[in-house]
Formats: structure tokens, C-alpha cells, sequence
């Protein structure tokens, strides 16, 4: 008998060529094997069987003498050689000895051990691909008789060929099957994500490693591969791309992005190549460029699989991101892909959407030096793995597992799959549905019956629950005796616990919230102590404001934001200091003049405290102060309300400072006080808005007046983001929609006296004398005083049934019809109600310049000029127009037109 | 309390008197999280609940009396009828109630506008009040939600429903408000949904929409006192699922027999 081949020398075909009918025991001994170790016992056995066959069949006693002798030889090595775990079918052929044949010695058609895998230099880097499938069609023409025909062994081959050597083995264990090959970073396996984690029972057929043809017993039943090109192609290495009006080249992405003036470095480890941590912009570009690009992975039903490896390399290749889409049975768990692609590829995720993945090569990746991984040419053995669904599981007898089914049946599913769909919310959902009953039925009609059942093994693992039954495509599972019900709502959605339910948030809420309220109750009644405290507390808190302003982290993380804060007032002191030194000589300034008002709000409230301490002012001058500062607080914060909403950004800056300027004068601001006065009424929510008044007076005091300026009206835009998120989405929402303005011709005629009077300190205009202008300066009134709780709307409930707005119905008009015949002759006779005045959008602020409007001086606003040029000696130049008040010109028409009317 | 009725009649006598400021914000910060109640209780005692606006949808008149369109008007009638809060008011095109519930001032108003014109009457309203968006809470059908079903929502956007369109309309593009969803069920197979939604429910539908309007009493008295919470993220899945349930009286037993 000759031998052809070499290859297929294992020990398992000798035995089963000394005896056809040994074949059988063959295939079921080889499980057990390829699990454990090759121990004596195991060969005793084997030998004895031998044996007992070989005394059967008498008639070749001269080759069994032969034979036998191999077999000692065998026997011996078998003994000696410690073999731990290894796989005996794969046994790639040693240098070939023929004891009769002429032929050639064969080579190996993949030789692991002096290609991929050698401890050279180049560690898992391979030959090309051409190379590898030159060989394997060779081999695999001359072998495959050999592997499948019982030939006579050369044992003495199969003796020598050690397979501890290669390093190859088949483990199974509590991650299914996978495959260790030596020098490998990690374990193959067929699919790294849906592979169960559960240890098989057994294996449907020999275990055998699928990288080559002659590790495994197998014929080789698909299509001989093409054979290579002669065309040799040049290794590829991104760094040194080709030229780009090169023909023939396909676009090449440059490595990359990097900073200015760096470049491409060759590095190994994988954090080197990931290199420094993307931005957002860059994250954002890298995204944008590739989410349209139709060049991607698709990961289906079978996950991510080895081979995938070797494609995310090849997009790699010439893109800096890959976008894998996943579908169906993978994205139950996308944490888990994503984790296993971060792993396995060693590059980064830099977004998810859905199913969709990007994943980024990291920055110094270069295609030349990636880990390669040798091809998984076939699928592995199928294995057996314990019942999934079990007859009676969790303790449950028989009956009361089929009572349970019974009741199933007429369940209603919780939702239905689509085939190939993306099912990324199931798991909570399913958990949520767990919250209110004991058994979730899903629909799966229409998906292929391994899909569902891959998916009812992934929930019993990540709810976790006791599945039931398959019936009908339906996946019916049990919440099984353990659960426990969160009455708190488990399932609550984060992007509202994150939103508006986040306890930081709150907490930091209610601490500023406290500082506002001593504040606000000190400044009402004038206590003296209080307000030497509130001032800290003021200060402190406009610091505070200021300086977390230009964190842009802050945007970051909204929640986060209260540690942010407080480190910043903590660095904030010198600050502060400058801050307070600023204000002692202002408010000497202000102890001079009696009738003063200070310019800074926040600040005002440090000259208190000043003349509290050096008790150089009477109580008038305090009661005064007080008295002016109410005025100024009141208009100032509602004007920079109003700046919030962008309307009156132009004032934000300057002009907040002058407005409660001309608040104390008898200057007509009419537009910008009706402006206020509006945004006044509408704001109820905005506490912030004091904070930032005093933020960017501290802005103004502290810089130069002409930086002040422009940093203000840079800080505007940011200032104005920088709010919404210190605050969060929701209140930012509020202010918004709070500022929403009611403008009716109407409002703008109450408020605008109110000002006028306040203002002017004179008497109302006799045109604004009517029922509606009063009741809408006690609305205001009322409303400003209290917080618009209960007793406002009370009272405007009741002006409006005094106003004739408002039409009683008798108790016994229930009578739709009537009621609403009524409606409609009402609503033609009613004054229409007010309206919100603006659309909801967050335009984009636009720089103002400084406007040098000047109109109207009085002799009221000198003191406050006084004071301004002492603020403006203290803080550098100021143009002597801007002591002029700003105004509107249109304002005063339209208040000209109004008041025709 | 006293400080505040001195100061509101302080301004109403009184036009020069200044006006307090930074009260407004007091309010203002307790409602930033939709709680009514202000956590803060500061030396002045402030602490009030700012009001709530709800609003439920409908056509007026008796021809739409009981459809499926107008759950808006039955569910403002429960709330009344439970808060004994009686609706005898046309204001700005809208029947109104004021009351509380609990501690919360509450109005309550059903529009009488038809559907497609509610802006018109919850706009105004809304603004003649000053309340804010967040605290004005919508209810209306839907028929993306089986029947019987509710979901409190914090804000969200029309979902085609033309009432919800017109009021956000009437906000100025601003959907910043909250909403009680009502799931009415979708329309069978080749019923025009305008027809349906104009229907009459039908006797199994109006059974579970009764039992449902009457867990929706008590959901606005939980979202009008605590504010979208977790309790209120409950009242949503247990709303989800409820259909899913079934009668486990023996469940129990076979808990225990199972133990065993």
C-alpha cells in the first residue's frame, strides 16, 4: 500500500484503516479528546480495541506485525510525550519520510507555525492573502482523497509530527467553542457575539480547526479557490499613500486627523495607535464624513464573526472609520458587539446610532502593521447545548409550567419583531413589562425560528427570566419567583431622569435657590444683618456665574455642573476682592450723593455693607438706597430677561446699566421699559436673571469699559448657552417660553404707565385710566410681589369676571348646545385675550455695536451721572455719549401711535 | 401670606410703591422641575403652588358628545366632578372652572372652539393667566395608544392630532407643554380615522376608556403635586401594560405549590 500524502497520518485513520468497523468509535471518541487530555488510559483503551480487531481479521497477520510495531512505537510516544489538550485531528504533515514511495515530499498546505504565527520580529503579520490560497488550492487537489480515503498511516510520521508544537487546540468551555492557537492575542472563535456562553454537551462531529485544510479531517467540499494573481502588489503601508493623481489608485484617506505640525508614527500598542483622544469636532467630522457613505459592514444574524476581523482591516484600509450596521439577532445586546469590536479590532467607537456603529482606526493605524488573524475556512462543528427550554424549570413542577403556557396563550404580546430588525429596546422593554406582570408573550411571526430562539436565550440571560415555550413564533417567558417589583419605577426613561429628574440638579437648584430667597425676603424688609450676609452670598454667587461661564464643560455636562461651580468659587476670591475693592470707593461715592443709585446691583448691596459697617449713613440713605435699589433690581432684572430671550440684546450689556437709570428719571424709555415691563410680567421663572445682571456689571467693573463691552457682546451668544445649560434643557425651556411675550396693544398701554408712574412718580395719564390699564397694574403688581401662585391667578380671575371677559353661565346651562351657542356670541363680544408674541426659536444672537444714541438729559439722572463717572474713572475710558441714554426712536412712535388710538 | 395680600393692596392703592423684586424668582425656581410645591421655605413663608392649566380637547356642542375626539372633555369633567370644581365660566372661548387640587390651583378648561381652532382658546388663556407651559397640561386622544391606555408626557410634538397642532399653534411653535395621552385604539381596517375618532365608542371600548379616565384622575393629581417623577414614569408603564395583564388569581398558589 502506498501512501499518497502525508497529511492525513493521524493516528485516528491508522486505527480506522486497521479496522473499517473501529470507525464509529472513532468519531465518538474524538469529543471527549479534544476536550481533555491525551492520557495513558485513553491509549490503553484504544490499544486493547485494537487488538481485539485485529484478531478478527487473521488474515493480514504479516502487515499486523508491521502494524503492531508501529503501534508500540506509537504507544510510546503517546506515553511519553505530555500533551495537554490538544487536537489530534489537526496534525499538519512533518517533513515527509516515505518508506517506498518516489514521490516528492509534500509541504504542509499551511504551515502556521513559520507563517502567521512565528515570534519573529513581525508578530501576527501575515503573508498575503495570494500566497495563502496558492498553497491551500494545492494542497488541497493532492489531499483531498487523502484525507477522506482510508490510507495506510505512516505512523512513524504521525509519531513525530508533535502537535504541541503548533499550538493548536479546540477548547470548549463556559464560552462555547473557541479555538487557541499559539502566539494568538486571544481565542478564535466562529462568532465572537453570539456564540452562547453556555459550555456545550457535545459536539455534532469531531472538533477540528477550521484554518486550513489539513488541520482537520474533512474533504474539502467547496469550490477549489482561483488561483492567485501573477500581479505582485506592493505591501500597503498608509503612511507612505500614493500619489493622488495616480491612476489606478482608489482615494486613500490619510492617517490621521492629527494636530498641526504632527504626524503618522510607527507604533505597536494599541493605545499608541488610537493615539490622543478625539475631539467632538473631530468625532463629528469623522462621522459625518462616513454616515452616507454606503461602504459598510453588515452584521447579521451570526454576529461578529472571525473573518469580519480581516473586512474592518480592509475598510480600515483607506477610510479612517468603518460603519458597521447591525441587524437582527445582534442588536439585543449592541453593548456587547460594540465591546467585542473595540476589543477584537482594537480600534474605537466613536458613535452609535441604532444599529449603526463607527468604528475609528485610531490615528496612527497603519494597514502595513495591523494583527493578522489567519481565515476561518470553514464553519466549526456544530455543538449541542442543553435544553433551552426546559419542561419544568425554576422549581416549577410540570403542571404549573403547562398552567403558566395554558395562560400564555391568550396573552397579548407585549410587542411584535420584524424580521431583521433592530431590537435594541427589547430588554428594557421586556424588563418594564416584568414591572406589571408575570408573563411577557413577544411576538415573533414571521423570523426565522433560530432568530427567535437566539433571542429568547439572549433575554433569559439580560432580563433575566425563565423562558416558557417557542409556541406559535411567540417567545413567552416568565418573570420567575424572584423578581422584584421596583415600586420607584425601574423603568424609568433616562432622558428624563437626566433631564429633569436628577436629584444634583435639584439640589443645585435649591441651593441657589435659598441664597435668591434670603435675598429677596433681606431686601424686602431691610434687615441689616441679613444683608451683609445675602451680599456674601450674592457675590459669592455672581463670581460664581461669571467664572463658570466660560467653562464650555459646563455645557458638557449639565448635571455635573455643581462641582464645577463651587471649585470655581473657590478659585474665584482674588475676584472677588478686586470686586469688593471696586466697591468701597463706590460706595463712598454713593454715601456723598444721597439720592444716588449704584450701578451694579449685586454691588450695590457690598456699599450697604460698607456703610453698615462704618455707619456713615443715616437710615434715610438707606432706606433710600433700598427703596432705588428695588427700582433698579426690578427693571434690571427684568431687561436682562429680556436680553435673554435675545430681543434686547442689544442692551444686554450697556444699556441694563442705564436702563434702571432711566427707570429713577423721568426719561421716556418707553419701548424698552414696556419691553420689561412685559418681560417682567412674563418671567416669572428667572432667578437666574439677577445673577447675571451683577455677572456682567462685575464684567464691566473689573475690565476696561471698552473691553467690557466687547467682551460682552461676545459673551452674549455664550452667555446665553452657557445658562441653558448650567440650569439645564428644562429650564432653559421655561425661560424661553416664559419670554414668549404677551404683546397685545393693550398689555403694552397697562404697562407702560405703571413705568411711567413708577418713574415719574406723577399722576396717570388720564387715557390710561381705564378699567384695563388698573387691573393691569395690579396684575403686575400682585403678580411681582407674590410668585404667581394662587392668589395671582385668584386675582386675575377675579379681574377678569370684573372686566366683562369673562361670561357666567348659569349652573343649570349644561346643555352643551347652549353652552356653547353662548360661547360663540360671547367670544364676539369679548375683548381677545392676549397672545403670545413671539415665535419659539432660539435665534442666533448678533453682535451689536456700541450704539451712542444720546436723546434726553435730565437733572434726575445727574446724580446717577455722577456716579457713572466715578465708576468710569474706575474703570477706565468711557465715551462721554454713552452717559446719554439709549433709546428707541421707534418706541416713541409707537408709543405716539398708541396713545392716539 | 399676609405679607404678600399687604403688598398686592400696597400696590393696588398705592401705584408708587415699589415693586419687590426678586420675588417672581422664588416662585419660578421651585417650578423649574414641574413640581408645584416649592421645596424652599424661606423666612417669608412662600410657599404656594404655582397654578396649573388643564386643558382637554373636544368639539362643542352635542353632536360630538361621547366620541372619541372629545375623551379631552370627559376626562376635564372627571377631574371636576372628583375636585367638585364646577365649569360655569366662558373664558376666552373656553369653558372654564378654577379650583384646586389638593393644594394646586388648577383651571380647568375645555375649549369651544372646535378641534382644529383650540389655539385659539388655550393661547390666550394660558397668557391672560401667566402660566407657564410647563405647567399647562393637555389632554387629548390618541390613537397610537390601545384603548384605554394613558401616558402622561412631559412635552412631545402633535403627533396628528389637528387640536394638539392648533395649540402648540397658539404657543407659538412651542411644544413645551405637558400632555395627558388617552389611547382610543387605532381604527379597523378601512375606516377612515377622521370617521373613527368621530364615532361613538363602542360599549367594550367605553367601559375601558371609563375605568381609564378615572386612573387619570388620579395620574393629574400626581403630576400636578409631584411634577414628571419617577412615580409618574411608573404610572406610564404600568398604563403600557396593562393590557398585558392577566388574571392571576392562582398565580399566587402556584408561586407557593412551586416554592414547595
Amino acid at each position: 500500500m502506498i501512501l499518497n500524502t502525508i497529511s492525513s497520518s493521524n493516528i485516528f485513520t491508522h486505527f480506522s484503516e486497521a479496522s473499517p468497523t473501529l470507525r464509529k468509535s472513532d468519531n465518538v471518541s474524538a469529543a471527549p479528546i479534544s476536550i481533555g487530555t491525551h492520557s495513558k488510559k485513553n491509549y490503553t483503551i484504544w490499544n486493547r480495541i485494537i487488538t481485539v480487531n485485529c484478531f478478527q481479521k487473521s488474515a493480514q497477520e504479516e502487515e499486523e506485525k508491521v502494524s503492531k510495531t508501529k503501534k508500540l512505537a506509537l504507544a510510546e510516544w503517546l506515553s511519553s510525550t505530555e500533551r495537554v489538550a490538544e487536537i489530534p485531528n489537526s496534525s499538519p504533515a512533518p517533513p515527509f519520510k516515505s518508506t517506498g514511495t518516489p514521490s516528492t515530499p509534500s509541504r504542509p498546505s499551511v504551515n502556521l507555525k513559520n507563517s502567521a504565527f512565528t515570534p519573529s520580529s513581525r508578530t501576527w503579520t501575515r503573508r498575503s492573502h495570494g500566497q495563502l490560497t496558492k498553497r491551500y488550492e494545492k494542497t488541497s487537489k493532492q489531499r483531498e482523497p487523502a484525507s477522506w480515503m482510508p490510507k495506510k498511516p505512516n505512523l512513524k510520521d504521525a509519531a513525530l509530527a508533535t502537535l504541541e508544537d503548533d499550538g493548536r487546540e479546540v477548547v470548549y468551555g463556559d464560552n462555547g467553542l473557541a479555538y487557541r492557537l499559539a502566539e494568538a492575542p486571544f481565542e478564535f472563535q466562529y462568532s465572537y457575539t453570539e456564540t452562547p456562553k453556555v459550555k456545550p454537551l457535545a459536539l455534532r462531529e469531531a472538533a477540528y480547526v477550521p484554518f486550513g485544510p489539513t488541520t482537520m479531517p474533512r474533504p474539502w467540499t467547496g469550490r477549489a479557490p482561483l488561483p492567485p494573481s501573477k500581479k505582485k502588489r506592493p505591501e500597503f503601508d498608509s503612511f507612505q499613500l500614493p500619489p493622488p493623481n495616480k491612476k489606478g489608485v482608489k482615494h486613500i484617506q490619510p492617517p490621521g486627523p492629527f494636530a498641526e505640525g504632527q504626524g503618522p508614527k510607527y507604533v505597536k500598542t494599541r493605545d499608541e495607535i488610537l493615539g490622543e483622544r478625539l475631539t467632538k469636532e473631530e468625532v463629528k467630522q469623522l462621522v459625518e464624513s462616513s454616515c452616507h457613505s454606503s461602504r459598510q459592514l453588515n452584521i447579521g444574524r451570526d454576529g461578529l464573526t472571525h473573518n469580519m476581523l480581516e473586512n474592518i482591516h480592509a475598510h480600515w484600509k483607506r477610510r479612517r472609520v468603518c460603519k458597521i450596521k447591525c441587524k437582527g439577532v445582534a442588536t439585543v445586546d449592541m453593548d456587547n458587539v460594540c465591546n467585542q469590536l473595540e476589543d477584537k479590532t482594537g480600534g474605537k467607537i466613536i458613535h452609535r446610532d441604532g444599529g449603526a456603529v463607527y468604528l475609528f482606526r485610531g490615528r496612527n493605524y497603519n494597514y502595513k502593521t495591523r494583527p493578522v488573524f489567519p481565515m476561518m475556512l470553514w464553519k466549526p462543528a456544530a455543538a449541542v447545548y442543553p435544553r433551552l427550554i426546559e419542561r419544568a424549570p425554576e422549581g416549577l413542577s410540570i403542571d404549573e409550567a403547562n398552567e403558566l403556557r395554558k395562560k400564555g396563550r391568550s396573552l397579548l404580546p407585549i410587542c411584535k419583531l420584524g424580521k431583521n430588525g433592530v431590537y435594541l429596546n427589547l430588554v428594557k422593554d421586556v424588563r418594564d413589562a416584568f414591572e406589571v406582570c408575570d408573563l411577557v408573550r413577544v411576538n415573533c411571526q414571521g423570523l426565522k425560528s433560530s432568530d427567535y430562539k437566539k433571542i429568547g436565550a439572549k433575554l433569559k440571560d439580560l432580563v433575566p427570566c425563565v423562558l416558557l415555550s417557542f409556541e406559535h413564533e411567540h417567545i413567552l417567558m416568565w418573570r420567575g419567583k424572584d423578581w422584584k417589583v421596583n415600586e420607584q419605577g425601574v423603568g424609568a426613561p433616562e432622558s428624563h431622569s437626566d433631564k429633569e429628574c436628577s436629584v444634583a440638579d435639584s439640589v443645585e437648584d435649591t441651593t441657589r435657590y435659598t441664597v435668591m430667597t434670603t435675598f429677596s425676603s433681606d431686601e424686602k424688609f431691610g434687615n441689616e444683618n441679613p444683608i451683609s450676609d445675602c451680599t456674601d452670598a450674592l457675590t459669592k454667587e455672581n463670581v460664581l456665574e461669571r467664572n463658570s461661564l466660560p467653562f464650555e464643560n459646563v455645557a458638557d455636562q449639565p448635571s455635573g455642573d455643581k462641582d464645577e461651580i463651587t471649585a470655581d468659587l473657590e478659585n474665584s476670591t482674588s475676584l472677588q476682592h478686586l470686586v469688593i475693592n471696586v466697591d468701597d470707593s463706590k460706595g463712598e461715592e454713593n454715601a456723598v450723593e444721597n439720592n444716588s443709585l449704584a450701578f451694579q446691583n449685586g454691588f450695590e448691596f457690598d456699599s450697604f455693607e460698607d456703610k453698615l459697617d462704618t455707619s456713615s449713613s443715616s437710615e434715610e440713605e438707606l432706606l433710600d438706597l433700598i427703596k432705588s435699589n428695588q427700582i433698579s433690581d426690578n427693571v434690571l432684572t427684568a431687561d436682562v430677561s429680556g436680553s435673554i430671550t435675545n430681543k434686547n440684546i442689544q442692551f444686554f450689556g450697556e444699556d441694563s446699566a442705564y436702563n434702571f437709570r432711566t427707570s429713577s428719571s423721568s426719561i421716556l424709555e418707553l419701548e424698552e421699559l414696556v419691553e420689561s415691563s412685559e418681560m417682567k410680567a412674563s418671567s416669572n421663572g428667572e432667578f437666574d436673571s439677577s445673577v447675571y445682571v451683577s455677572f456682567t456689571n462685575t464684567d464691566k467693573q473689573c475690565l476696561g469699559e471698552d473691553s467690557a463691552h466687547s467682551s460682552e457682546a461676545s459673551d452674549v451668544p455664550f452667555f446665553h448657552g452657557a445658562e441653558m445649560n448650567m440650569v439645564g434643557e428644562e429650564l432653559a425651556e421655561s425661560t424661553d417660553e416664559e419670554s414668549i411675550l404677551y404683546s397685545d396693544e393693550e398689555s403694552k398701554l397697562y404697562v407702560q404707565p405703571e413705568y411711567a408712574e413708577k418713574a415719574n412718580g406723577q399722576e396717570n395719564d388720564d387715557s390710561f385710566n381705564h378699567v384695563d390699564s388698573k387691573e393691569l397694574i395690579v396684575n403686575s403688581n400682585s403678580e411681582t410681589s407674590q410668585g404667581g401662585a394662587g392668589l395671582h391667578i385668584e386675582v386675575l380671575w377675579e379681574q377678569a369676571i370684573d372686566s366683562g371677559r369673562v361670561l357666567l353661565l348659569d349652573e343649570s346651562d349644561v346643555d352643551p348646545d347652549i353652552v356653547h351657542q353662548k360661547a360663540v356670541a360671547f367670544a364676539k363680544t369679548a375683548p381677545a385675550g392676549p397672545f403670545f408674541k413671539r415665535n419659539f426659536s432660539r435665534k442666533k444672537v448678533i453682535k451689536k455695536p456700541w450704539k451712542n444714541t444720546s436723546l434726553v438729559k435730565t437733572s434726575e439722572s445727574e446724580g446717577l451721572m455722577a456716579a457713572e463717572r466715578h465708576n468710569n474713572d474706575v474703570r477706565g475710558e468711557m465715551p462721554l455719549s454713552s452717559y446719554d441714554l439709549p433709546h428707541g426712536g421707534l418706541a416713541l412712535d409707537e408709543l405716539a401711535r398708541l396713545l392716539a388710538q | 401670606m399676609l405679607g404678600l395680600v399687604a403688598a398686592c393692596c400696597c400696590s393696588r392703592l398705592s401705584i408708587l410703591m415699589p415693586v419687590i423684586p426678586f420675588r417672581y424668582m422664588v416662585s419660578g425656581l421651585s417650578q423649574l422641575h414641574g413640581p408645584s410645591l416649592p421645596i424652599i421655605r424661606d423666612g417669608s413663608s412662600y410657599n404656594r403652588p404655582s397654578p396649573w392649566l388643564l386643558v382637554g380637547l373636544g368639539n362643542p356642542g352635542p353632536k360630538y358628545e361621547g366620541t372619541r375626539h372629545n375623551v379631552g372633555f370627559e376626562m376635564i369633567d372627571y377631574i371636576a366632578q372628583a375636585e367638585n370644581i364646577s365649569i360655569h365660566l366662558i373664558h376666552c372661548k373656553a369653558l372654564c372652572g378654577k379650583g384646586h387640587i389638593g393644594n394646586v390651583p388648577v383651571l380647568l378648561a375645555k375649549p369651544q372652539t372646535y378641534m382644529d381652532l383650540s389655539g385659539e382658546s388655550v393661547g390666550p388663556l394660558a397668557a391672560y393667566h401667566r402660566i407657564r407651559l410647563h405647567h399647562v397640561l393637555l389632554m387629548f386622544d390618541d390613537m397610537s395608544l390601545p384603548c384605554g391606555v394613558l401616558r402622561l408626557c412631559p412635552r412631545g410634538g402633535h403627533g396628528c392630532h389637528n387640536g394638539v397642532r392648533s395649540v402648540i399653534k397658539g404657543f407659538k411653535q412651542n411644544e413645551n407643554f405637558a400632555r395627558l395621552r388617552i389611547g382610543i385604539g387605532k381604527p379597523p381596517r378601512k375606516v377612515d380615522p377622521k370617521a373613527y375618532v368621530l364615532e361613538v365608542f363602542n360599549i367594550s371600548a367605553r367601559e375601558m376608556v371609563n375605568s381609564a379616565l378615572k386612573e387619570g384622575v388620579e395620574a393629574v393629581k400626581l403630576f400636578t403635586s409631584e411634577g414628571f417623577f419617577e412615580s409618574v414614569n411608573r404610572f406610564n408603564i404600568m398604563q403600557k401594560y396593562k393590557h398585558q395583564k392577566i388574571d392571576y388569581l392562582d398565580i399566587g398558589k402556584i408561586h407557593d405549590s412551586g416554592g414547595g
